[in-house]
């Protein structure tokens, strides 16, 4: 016994002696990869980095006939850049009250007249965010020697928040003429004057009434395939795959899908081709078998700041630009379940972020129908004029649905529904005390099919296959969550149709 | 004790209460604001308004926006606009706004103050051309002495003297500013400018005419003597230059002369025209030649040709050798007045055999008459050579055997 107390003690010793070593030899490698962390060599050569221009806004020059001198291209992205960048130094100054880097975009006596503003809402507690949202400047004035520039930036598309404190006090979307003289000094144009144009102009609001596609025909499913789901247009797109998948839709008397493109994937505001080309394969599949495509935007986007809006800007007007001729298209789900990121990221950002992205949209594309992907039914009366139909998720027990979507019906007036995800997990195991079943599953869809047809409704179920994998982007990375996500589809990993699916067919066919 | 317990908690209860909801019966019942105010006067925004509360301004202009507050004196509420907003031309948008409502908007047009104005000027080009096609353009921005710019149809007054004419004329401004084009004369000269608005004064803005491109123009050479010694220098020089405006051109305008030689060649010396006359200098050939010269300004103006007679400056020289020493004695060579030619003068000896096959080639120069080569030192076998001799462009020939011992 004493022999076992001296062999633990010594083993505890050995351990203890490792363990302070091992652990000694962690912190001076820990140091040592600090110090030789950082600055590279590079560094000391102070090269300018690449910088990416943030704020994106559409600008289109109009005219450049004047009286002084011909317009040269190079001049003209020179100016037209130093421009932008005065708008967005102006912006962040104003949202941090600092005038911090106005001197190289405004002269002496304007940066003064901005400073003292500043000055002035530091004091009040006054806070203004800004972005603007396109640019039409003409030029009335280029001088002789090129060092002075006049021009008129007709009807500029702003949006504004004004916030005292923690109160915002208006927020307003707003069209404004400037007429703008900029000067050439050593090597930024920096604005002189900065003149508002008055004008009456009453803003123009898209009209809705210009849909073509009877929404209340879709049948239809939310699509991924089962290999690569959250993942459909990366390194292991498969076209082939997707042509089967669609063929098989096809035979299941369906004919809408929904996809998702999400936004920093696809390369933010400049989309990569290589993505888009995928894109584009898929919806050519897609019109192969005559299914139609509803394109879910901006998924996994989450910013919505005011200074982050000319980017998504230009992701959408590049996204819309490509694919609003496709024959394909149903329309635009502008973002799914954004209602989501109300807590984080303020109703009324998420809300106005919407509700510009919806213009903008309709600006390139004023054919199809827009909408948004709302979590559920509750969360659809947001933004009820703003859509051309109404989309909504329904993820409750199915019972409920009829009663949740009368009084959905109630706030909503006579806009068309779509549920536009709808499903059921066949889950069995420790999560759910093995509750679920494929056959929980099929009778809970049984109800679903049955309620949606009583009420003439549209859908989009979810989802056609079982996934092995989920990323946990989608929904954390608790086992709770993700392993009854892996088993939404109406087919199984192993490709076998479950008892759902027969009820789908039937339903649909019926 | 127990007092005080119960006032903290008091105090708590109080400190955690939600503040009291506001008055949302606050009604507007009239309001006193200006359409249009000069700028820089005081400006205050009156509403008479019912019920509690206290409503904010919002204020936009051209260069930002703020939230201003009011005095509220029983039903008046009061805003005096602070001076980024008064002083600021242009369209001011206001919103009264109380809780998420706003109670009334509108715009006040503010118009530039009429005191002292001022006038920016920008002039550019600064550096013109003389003729009456060049132009620099004058641009002026009147502003009120907030630097707000004066309303299109602002009319100035613009002087100008040029070559000793004065001459004044009125401009109106249009968006922002006016713009003048202003010509060149025909003499180079500076200009003066300067623009007013009624009450301000003007800074002096002065542009030059420069001198136009230069005519066609003759040139001229002069020299020592017209021997090809090799030795002496040649100057050409150009006439003035001048533009058809009878300018004479810039200091500096760089002017090429090429000289092609009977043989073909092309030589080229270049000078830059001081008070219009451009030199450049080019040694005397080493025979006699005769050089065709032409001076230009590349691409703009040309002379006409002249043509340069090199006279030879010897009519033979005397070669011997010196079959002992192995030498070749080259001279005495004497120039135009009999005296020795300079030293320098480059002496050319190619060597043949027998066979007429030439197998070396010297060079040497000329020093006080004479020049010599050592052919001992060539190691070349022993027989019969020729040797022939050339100094600027005459040519001797002899034959000489050469007997080289140390070889045998």
């Amino acid at each position: 016994m004493k022999n076992w107390n001296k062999n633990i003690y010594r083993v505890l010793l050995l351990f203890s002696f490792i363990g302070i070593n091992a652990a000694i030899l962690f912190g001076i490698g820990a140091v040592w990869v600090y110090m030789n962390s950082g600055a590279d060599k590079a560094s000391i050569l102070h090269l300018s980095g690449e910088t990416e221009d943030n704020y994106l806004p559409d600008i289109e020059w109009m005219d450049l006939e004047n009286p002084g001198r011909p317009m040269e291209p190079q001049t003209l992205q020179e100016i037209e850049k130093d421009y932008l960048r005065s708008w967005y130094v102006r912006a962040i100054a104003f949202d941090s009250n600092d005038p911090y880097g106005l001197e190289d975009y405004y002269t002496d006596s304007l940066r003064q007249k901005l400073a003292t503003l500043l000055e002035l809402n530091k004091a009040n507690g006054t806070r203004v965010r800004l972005s603007t949202i396109s640019h039409r400047p003409t030029l009335e004035f280029y001088s002789l020697d090129g060092k002075m520039v006049v021009f008129t930036d007709e009807d500029v598309a702003w949006y504004s928040e004004v916030w005292q404190g923690e109160k915002r006090v208006q927020s307003a979307a707003l069209t404004s003429s400037f007429r703008v003289m900029m000067l050439l000094e050593d090597g930024f144009w920096r604005v002189r004057h900065f003149e508002e144009v008055f004008n009456k102009r009453e803003q123009v609001i898209l009209g809705n009434d210009q849909i073509h596609f009877k929404v209340n025909e879709v049948k239809g499913l939310n699509y991924y395939p089962a290999k690569t789901p959250w993942n459909t247009f990366g390194d292991d797109f498969d076209g082939e795959v997707i042509r089967e998948d669609f063929r098989k839709i096809k035979s299941m008397g369906l004919n809408t899908i929904r996809i998702f493109v999400p936004y920093e994937e696809f390369g933010g505001p400049r989309v990569e081709e290589e993505r888009l080309q995928r894109l584009e394969r898929l919806m050519d599949h897609a019109e192969g078998v005559q299914l139609k495509v509803l394109v879910t935007l901006f998924d996994f986007y989450g910013n919505y700041d005011l200074l982050d809006w000319t980017r998504t800007h230009r992701h959408a007007e590049t996204l819309v630009k490509a694919l609003r001729d496709h024959p394909a298209l149903l329309g635009w789900d502008i973002k799914n379940e954004p209602d989501l990121d109300f807590d984080d990221r303020g109703k009324e950002e998420v809300l106005a972020w919407l509700r510009e992205m919806i213009r903008q949209i309709k600006k390139y594309d004023p054919d199809h129908p827009i909408t948004i992907g709302w979590s559920s039914l509750a969360a659809a009366s947001n933004l009820v004029e703003e859509v051309d139909y109404i989309s909504c998720h329904f993820y409750g027990d199915p019972d409920n649905f009829v009663p949740s979507y009368k009084a959905l019906l109630e706030k909503i007036g006579n806009k068309e529904v779509v549920i536009s995800e709808f499903g059921f997990s066949s889950y069995s195991g420790f999560w759910n005390f093995f509750t679920g079943s494929e056959e929980s599953q099929a009778a809970n869809y049984q109800i679903m099919v049955t309620a949606l047809k009583g009420q003439e409704l549209p859908f989009l179920s979810w989802t056609l296959y079982d996934f092995n994998e989920i990323p946990k982007s989608v929904v954390g990375r608790y086992p709770w969550r993700k392993a009854p996500q892996r088993f939404y589809g109406i087919i199984d990993s192993k490709g076998r149709e479950k008892t759902a699916y027969g009820v789908m067919v039937q339903s649909i066919q019926k | 004790m127990r007092k005080l317990t119960f006032i903290l908690l008091c105090v708590f209860a109080f400190g955690c209460s939600r503040p009291v909801e506001t008055n949302q019966s606050l009604r507007l019942v009239s309001l006193n604001i200006p359409e249009t105010a000069a700028a820089g006067g005081e400006m205050a925004f009156e509403f008479h308004i019912s019920g509690g509360g206290m409503p904010v301004l919002l204020l936009r202009n051209a260069l930002g926006q703020t939230v201003i507050d009011g005095k509220r004196d029983a039903e008046e509420v009061i805003f005096r606009l602070p001076s980024s907003f008064k002083e600021k031309s242009g369209p001011c948008h206001w919103s009264l706004i109380y809780g998420d409502s706003t109670l009334a908007s509108g715009v006040v047009h503010i118009t530039p103050s009429e005191i002292e104005p001022r006038v920016e000027t920008y002039l550019g080009p600064g550096n013109i051309m003389a003729g009456r096609t060049d132009h620099t353009i004058l641009v002026a921005v009147p502003s009120d002495v907030y630097g707000n710019p004066l309303p299109d149809g602002t009319s100035l007054t613009l002087r100008k003297q040029v070559a000793g004419v004065l001459e004044s004329e009125g401009l109106n401004t249009n968006s922002l500013f006016a713009w003048k084009r202003v010509y060149s004369e025909e003499r180079a000269t500076r200009g003066f400018l300067s623009v007013i608005a009624e009450g301000s004064h003007s800074k002096e803005l002065t542009f030059d005419i420069h001198p136009a491109a230069p005519v066609d123009f003759e040139i001229s050479y002069s020299r020592n003597h017209s021997y090809a010694d090799g030795n002496q220098v040649i100057t050409f020089s150009t006439s003035v230059l001048k533009d058809p405006y009878n300018n004479t051109v810039s200091d500096g305008t760089l002017v090429s002369f090429l000289i092609t030689n009977s043989g073909g060649k092309i030589l080229r010396a270049q000078g830059t025209t001081i008070h219009g006359i451009a030199t450049a200098r080019m040694l005397h050939p080493d025979r006699a030649d005769q050089w065709i010269v032409r001076a230009l300004v590349e691409g703009i103006a040309t002379s006409p040709e002249i043509q340069v007679e090199f006279l030879p400056v010897m009519r033979s020289f005397s070669v011997k050798w010196n079959a002992s020493t192995s030498h070749l004695d080259v001279g005495p060579v004497e120039s135009f007045l009999k005296q020795f030619q300079p030293d320098g003068l480059r002496v050319i000896l190619k060597v043949t055999d027998e066979q007429n096959i030439p197998v070396a080639e010297l060079s040497g120069e000329l020093s006080v008459g004479y020049a010599r080569f050592d052919l001992g030192q060539l190691g070349l076998p022993s027989g019969k050579y020729g040797a022939s001799v050339e100094i600027g462009g005459i040519t001797k020939e002899i034959p000489f055997e050469l007997k080289n011992e140390e070889l045998e």
